[in-house]
Order: structure tokens, then sequence, then C-alpha cells
């Protein structure tokens, strides 16, 4: 039973990447990447961060969550997920040595942001730990799509540089503030419903035809 | 501050109605009844004037109610004040006022009249007075009765209930049905008739009538003659009356008080709201308007009732101010028509 | 005559004012501001303003082609286009309106519903786009009395504007005078203070703008000028100089008292000009750009539904409030029942108290008493 329902459940997991995107459709941590994801490689660094956050956390949800008690689990969620900051900040040190500190407190507020702390307790602790690893993998990469396509406009609008080699003289350096990443993200998800309702349209459309003949 | 000052001011267009007197159409029969008591008017109780409302036929012109009954249901109940209805705060209107003013006598007598069947604590006439155009005098006194003047901005009318002492069993009766029952006393006459003003910018001969109960708009608006085509005939009140198509086939009744042609209306406009809250400013019960037009748009019927929709009045200041030329009142009144559907439905 | 008839709902007299004439109002006080920079800097203030105002016709128009919608006759952008000259200097290249303009419509006003719909003021958000991509060309401004090259570069010569020595603690070198007159250096249309206000007080007058938003936004705004001063010399001349440079005084009537963007009502409008006041006194304090009022109008736009609906809760508390006193009393009662069933030493502890609460409520209820009957013998005369 619990193996067929998840067999249903992985579709619905892989929607996490685009039609239930975490940032633009479920608009989960839009502040920290309207804040913090300003280029590329932040917006690698902080995909990687939340990857590292979202697995652990949720496989941990889905073995452990339910011997534990009510009182004990969201606080060994949080200090799972911010002691998973620290394997982070080695591995994003590769990328750049001062990626963690010109990110500031992003990386941090990622690890008490919503599917650590809530999504874990409501949902994960009901899956089997393999689902529930999938699940995180899924949602961190629908993360990543936008964390990465966010921060390249940025960088390459606001800078004129793709992973800090110069392309192009900078056109527009306000996208960088947080206001227009708070635009830009607004556009990006009104081309996902776009989108969305254009596949809707399709899907419809034949039937329509039938209909006519 | 929005939170105190409410309404709006009208430019209130009554000079010419008010300075003439009353018109009165010509009926083909008087209408006298023998049934009515042969008492002099002096020495009529409070019962047989009662009666003598019944069999008259009066109808209170400023709720549509049968007169009697409200004088028997106040008469059961010990009675506090007994307010007389002049308020026209519609602009153009001014069947009541005119009555003030050119039928004193007649309107103290059928005061007096009424007294005697309630015997209240007092008994005062309640008019409205207009800041802007005061030219012509509002008599302080009409027989023995004080005018009240109800100063201010345009929905004057709930601002009568405010006067009144709490907790006491209190009558407001109109100023026509007075007229009518003082005439029912003194020619034993049937109420036959209803007081109209007529107006508008393209009426050659704006005054206030006496008609018949039953006569079409069209006799009506030909007696006073018309200098252009109009665009708008309205049966009612210039801000809460109904625009009519079939002016031969719609007729006034006791509650009709005018019948309004307008050379133009006042058109569609194709802007959006623009957000600049007059409405919020110039709703007499202090309800957000402009978020409740929103909501009313979305079709949003539980934001609607947390809003208090159901307290709008639908005087239509609202919709007066708006400078995009919204009906908001109209989107108002049908979103709570809505709700009250929705409520009898189980389905709010 | 009855084919004439037209329908029509129920007030049938309309107000004669319409959104035509309130925005013909705001754009006629526009150009006596156009003719004061005309004075100063010649031709080519004009034509910016020219270009701005048609480059967001155009723009917007190409957005309802974009929509499928039809193209309605609107002032609003041709109001937002000429604002944003007014907020640059005379020798600002075209490039830079024109993105502005681009900003103004594209970002802030189409995306979230056109005319009527836009969260943010768009002429801000524009203007502080493009001060933050060309800092060194928005805020380089020219000395006054100079005619600038209508096209190509500018070769007109370079001053140092009171807000830019302000924002360092230095005192400015022209005198309350200059200031008023507008001979300082500073945005195109900002500095020539006289002709501002009486464009202003012209709109209050006209009844386009409501006088509660910009009293409340500038005297708060002095009076913390006066309480924290940046230079050092009498008070009376620090307060001018942080009142007259920037856009403060021209923002407080063309830009904080846009309809679509502002509370709507008059306690709303007070709270927003006073909180208003306390962020750009912030950003002018602290930060480093001279584009303090825009970014705070940017910050203050977002609480305007907030204001509202302070005041949508106080109205509502206000409707209900027999009911509301109604069940107070009732816990009251409730209270004192369950009181009495408590040991007496307990009451004895806990009775000044209720006895305190309940005289503030009996203050209460004579309070709303009071007012009552002062609005009542307002609207009756006797």
């Amino acid at each position: 039973m619990i193996a067929e329902k998840e067999k249903n459940g992985f579709k619905e997991s892989l929607a996490y990447i685009f039609s239930r995107n975490p940032v633009l459709v479920l608009g989960l941590v839009i502040g920290q990447l309207a804040a913090g994801d300003t280029t590329l490689q932040n917006g690698v660094a902080l995909s990687i961060t939340y990857l590292l956050i979202t697995v652990p956390v949720l496989v941990f949800a889905s073995v452990i969550g339910k011997k534990l008690p009510d009182w004990l689990k969201i606080v060994s969620y949080a200090v799972l997920s911010a002691a998973m900051l620290l394997p982070s900040y080695f591995i994003c040190g590769s990328i750049s040595a001062t990626i963690f500190d010109s990110l500031g407190i992003y990386p941090s507020l990622l690890a008490v942001s919503t599917v650590p702390i809530v999504f874990s307790s409501k949902i994960a602790e009901k899956q089997s730990p393999a689902f529930a690893a999938v699940n995180g993998l899924c949602i961190s990469a629908g993360f990543a799509v936008t964390a990465i396509l966010l921060g390249a406009a940025r960088e390459f609008f606001g800078n004129g540089s793709l992973w800090g080699f110069k392309i192009a003289e900078a056109s527009f350096p306000a996208v960088k503030l947080p206001f227009w990443g708070f635009i830009l993200l607004g556009f990006m998800a009104a081309i996902i419903n776009w989108v969305k309702d254009l596949i809707k349209k399709t899907d419809k459309n034949p039937d329509g035809e039938e209909e006519r003949v | 501050m929005s939170f105190f000052v409410k309404g709006i001011f009208l430019e209130q267009k009554k000079e010419p109605m008010l300075t003439r007197s009353t018109l009165v159409m010509r009926q083909e029969f008087e209408y006298f009844d023998c049934d009515f008591p042969d008492t002099p008017v002096e020495e009529l109780s409070a019962k047989q004037i009662i009666e003598l409302a019944r069999l008259a036929g009066i109808v209170d012109e400023s709720d549509g109610k049968m007169l009697w009954e409200k004088l028997e249901k106040a008469n059961s109940g010990e009675c506090g004040t007994l307010i007389v209805d002049a308020i026209d705060d519609e602009p153009y209107i001014s069947s009541q006022m005119s009555i003030c003013i050119h039928q004193p006598e007649k309107l103290a007598l059928g005061i007096e009249l009424c007294e005697k069947a309630l015997s209240p604590e007092k008994a005062y006439i309640a008019m409205y007075r207009h800041i802007l155009d005061s030219n012509f005098g509002i008599p302080s006194k009409i027989g023995k009765y004080r005018v009240k003047k109800i100063g201010g901005r345009y929905p004057a009318e709930s601002r009568v209930y405010r006067h009144i002492p709490k907790g006491k069993n209190s009558v407001i009766v109109g100023a026509c049905a007075m007229l009518h029952l003082a005439r029912a006393a003194e020619e034993s006459r049937k109420m036959t008739s209803c007081f109209i003003t007529v107006a508008g910018d393209v009426v050659k001969n704006p005054r206030n009538v006496e008609v018949p109960i039953g006569t079409t708009a069209e006799k009506i608006l030909e007696l006073c003659g018309l200098t252009e085509e109009p665009e708008a005939i309205i049966l009612g009140g210039s801000m809460t009356g109904r625009a009519i198509f079939e002016p031969e086939n719609e007729t006034v009744g006791p509650t009709t008080r005018g019948v309004i042609a307008l050379a133009r209306s006042y058109g569609t406009y194709s802007y959006t709201c623009i957000g600049c809250g007059r409405c919020d400013h110039a709703c007499p019960k202090a309800l957000s308007v402009c978020a409740m037009r929103k909501f009313a748009e979305a079709g949003k019927l539980d934001m609607l009732q947390q809003y208090d929709v159901s307290m709008c009045i639908g005087c239509g200041a609202c919709s007066y101010v708006c400078p995009s030329r919204i009906d908001v009142s109209a989107t108002l009144l049908k979103a709570k028509k809505q709700i009250e559907i929705a409520k009898k439905e189980g389905t709010l | 005559m009855k084919d004439r008839l037209m329908f029509q709902n129920a007030p049938h007299v309309r107000q004669s004012e319409s959104v035509v004439t309130i925005m013909s109002g705001v754009l006629f006080a526009l150009l006596p501001i156009y003719l004061m920079s005309l004075f100063y800097y010649g031709a080519r203030s004009l034509v910016l303003g020219i270009c701005g105002a048609f480059f967001c016709c155009a723009f917007s128009a190409i957005g309802s082609l974009l929509l499928h919608e039809k193209p309605v006759p609107d002032l609003t952008p041709i109001i937002t286009g000429l604002i944003i000259p007014l907020l640059m200097p005379a020798d600002i290249p075209y490039y830079v309106v024109i993105s502005a303009c681009a900003v103004a419509i594209f970002v802030v006003k189409l995306p979230f519903g056109g005319t009527g719909s836009n969260l943010f003021n768009p002429a801000a958000v524009g203007f502080a786009s493009v001060a933050i991509c060309w800092p060194e060309l928005v805020f380089r401004y020219p000395a006054t009395m100079q005619a600038i090259e209508i096209f190509g570069e500018s070769t007109a010569k370079i001053a140092q504007s009171p807000a830019y020595s302000l924002s360092f603690g230095a005192v400015p070198d022209y005198n309350v005078l200059d200031m008023l007159l507008g001979s300082a250096p500073g945005p195109m249309g900002a500095t020539n203070i006289l002709v501002v206000a009486a464009c202003g007080i012209f709109l209050i007058v006209k009844k386009a703008v409501n006088w509660i938003t910009p009293v409340s936004f500038l005297v708060p705004y002095a009076l913390l000028c006066l309480a924290f001063p940046r230079i050092s010399c009498s008070s009376f001349d620090a307060l001018c100089f942080e009142l007259f440079s920037g856009t403060i005084i021209f923002g407080a009537f063309f830009m904080l008292t846009e309809p679509v963007t502002s509370p709507k009502r008059d306690f709303g409008k007070l709270l927003a000009g006073i909180s208003s006041a306390i962020v750009v006194f912030l950003f002018r304090y602290f930060g480093e750009f001279e584009i303090g009022f825009a970014s705070a109008l940017i910050v203050m736009n977002v609480f305007s539904p907030v204001f509202d609906a302070v005041c949508e809760n106080i109205l509502h508390a206000f409707r209900h409030k027999d009911s509301i006193i109604a069940t107070f009393k009732s816990d009251k009662v409730r209270k004192k029942l369950s009181d009495n069933q408590d040991i007496k030493a307990e009451e004895i502890k806990e009775e000044p108290v209720s006895e305190d609460e309940q005289e503030k409520n009996a203050e209460v209820i004579e309070e709303i008493d009071l007012s009552e009957k002062e609005e009542s013998g307002e609207e009756a005369v006797q």
C-alpha cells in the first residue's frame, strides 16, 4: 500500500522542481534569495547550503522523528540544520574563500526556514526515509534552479560578469538591490504561471476540437 | 477629520419649486365618503382619529406604511416624541417642504390631530436646511409647533433619529400624511392624491404638483412642459430614484417623491478607480467603501460582511463623489443583496 | 422621447469633478516648475520633460497592446513622465530619463495592473533605480543660469549641491534666499522652493491633493531636523537648508500625495505622513546617497494598506461600540461573580485593580457619549 502511494508520490515530488517550485510557487524562502542572491556564485553557494540542510533534516525526521518527544522535535531539527551549515561552509569555501562572508546572514536564515523546521515535522515524519530523501532532493533542486537563474541574471545585468568573469559592461546595477530581487522573483513567478496556463490550454484544446467535430 | 465628518454637500436647486405654490392637477371626480364621523374637528377622540385615518386610507409617504397602523401601534405604548418628517435632503425634491411653507395652517391642524391621538411628550417638525442656499425663509414655527432645522451634509434623515430620547416609543410621520389627515377631518376627503416635485434641467416650469395617485409620469411632465427631449427620466429622488424607460406606463404612487427629467445622463467613463479615497470620506456610515468595492468586484462575500456592508443605507454619496464615475453605490447594494441571499441559503 | 432615454444607476446627479480635471490640475501645477527650469537651465529642461512624457505614454500604449487591452485615454503616465526629469539635474542624458520611464511603466505600473493598482509610486521607483545605476550622472548638478546644450554631451559648469554638502556635515555656501529662489544647484524642478510651494498650494486649493499629507509630513520632518541638526549653524538656517535641499518640498506636494499609493482616509494619511517623515529623516541622516526621499517613499508605500487597515479596525470598533461595550460589561459581571466565590483575602487584593478598570471603562463610555453629543450639536442648527 505504502509503496504504491509513494510511487505516485515520486511524481508529485518531481513537481517541486517546476510546477510546485518552493520559491516561485510556494513562496518559501523569497527574502533570503531576494537579498542574498546577487551573483551566480552566491546562487550556487546558497543552493549547496540548501541541499546540505534539507536532505539530512528530512531523512533524520523520517527515521527518528516519530520517536522523539514533541518538545524536542523542532529543536533537534533546527540544531541539525544549523550544524549542517558547517560542511556547507567548507564546500562553498572551495568556490571562493570569501563567499560565506559576502552572503552574510542569509545562509543561516536558510537553516531556520520553513522546509527544515515545519515541512519536516508535518510531512516528512510520515514518509519512508528514501522517499523523504527524494523529496528533499527535489525541493533543493527547485530551489537551485531559481537561485542560479536569479543569481546569473542579477550578476549579468548588475556587474556585467558571470562567475566573476567580465563579459560586458554593467548595464543596470540597481538589480543588485533587494527591491529588484523581489521584482525579478515576481516576474519569474508570473512566467511560471503563464507556462502553467499554456500547458492547461494545450491539454484542453484537443477536447475542444473533438467537440467541434 | 474623516472620523467625524460624514456625508456630502449637495447643490439643492430647490428655489424655483419652493417659491411657487403647489399646482393642483384636476381630478376627474372628488371622492367624498359618508362613513366619516360627523363630530366636529375639535371634539374628535383619539380612537376616532385613528379610525378617520383608516377610513381615509392615508399612506405615510416617508416609509410607505398605513398611517392608522402606525398610530395604533404607537398609541398602545407610551409615545415619547412625535416627529413630523419634512426633510427633503435630496436635490430638487421639495414636496414636503412646500407643504410646510405654503399650507402651514392645514399642516398644523393635522399635527394637532395626530398629537391628540398619541398624546406625546413633545412634537416638532424636522426640516432640512442647507447651509449654501438659505434664501427662502424656513418658518421657525408652524402653528404652535417648533421647526427643528436639520443642517449639514446630505444624508440628513438618519440624523433625525439621534434626537429621539432612547428607550421611548417615538413616531416619525410624513408631512403630506398630516395634510391628508387634516383634509379628512375637515373636508371628509379620502387620500386620492400625492405631492410630487417635477424638476430637472429640461423642465420648463419646475414646481410641486398635487396629482391623483396613478397618474403616469408622461402626463405629469406634460403638465409642466419640457424644453428639450430628456435623456434620463427619474422616478423618485435624484439620489435614490430609478431611471425609467417607459414614462407612459410608469405611474406615481403615494411614496413617489418626484419626477425628474435631465437633459444629459452622466454618461459612462472608461477610467478605473484611482484610489483617491473620496468615497470613504463621503460615506455617512463611515464604511471603507473603496476596499469594499474591490471585494465586491472580486466576489469576496466573507470580507464584505466583515467590512459591514450590511450597514450600507444606499444613499449614493459614494457614487456622487467618485471622480471616475464608478457606480460604487449600486455595486455595494448588489453585494448586500447577494449576502442576504447567501445567508438565507446558509452558504455564508 | 422614448428613444433617447438611457439607463443609469442610482445617484442621478454627479459631481462635476472628474479624474480628468484632477489630473489636468496636477499637469497645470507642473507647468510653472518647468518654466522656472527653462529660465535657469535653458530649453533642454523642456525637451527632457517632453521626452519623459512621450516615452511614458508610448510605453504604456505598448503595454496595453501586449496585454490585448483597449488603450484608455489616461493622463497618469504623462504626470509620471513629467515628474521623473524634475528629480534629475538639467544636463542628464536622455537615455537615463528614458530608462527611468521604462522602469516606472514596465516594472512598477503594468505588472501590478496598470493605473489605479500600482503598489509603488512609479516615478519614485524609476528615479531610485536610475540613481543607483548612474549615480555619477544623476547627482552631478550643473550651476544655474547657464543654457545647456539641447543635444549631445553637456559642457555645463558643475557645482556642489546643498544636499550633498549637508550629507557630510558641511554648511552649504548659499544663503536661504538663494535656495528659496532656486539659484542653488540641485534637481531641475525641486530647487525653486517658492514656485514649487505655490504650485502645491494651488493643488490643495483645487482639492486635487489633500492638505493633510504634505502638512503631516513637513511639520514632523522640520521638528526632527530641529531636534537633530546635521550642521553647526543657527537653527533657523539649518532648518531651511534641510527643508529646501533635495526633493523634500517637491516630493511632499507631488509624490507623497499620489492617490493610488497613499492611504485612503485622513487619519491614515496623517499616520503615513508622520511615519514617512521619520523614515525620510533616517535615510537622509544615516544614508550616503541623496535619494533619501525616493527610497523612503518606496518603503512607506508598502505600509499604506496597513494604515488603511488600522483605520478600518478603529472604525469597525466604533460601529460596533454598543455590542463591544455590552460584551465588556458582561465580562465584568462574570468576573465579579467569580470573584465573589473566591476567598475574601484575594478579593481585597483584587478590588482596587478592578475599580480602576471600572473607572477607565466608565471614562471610555463617557468620552464616546461626549463625542456623540458634540457631533449632533454641530449638525443640528437650532
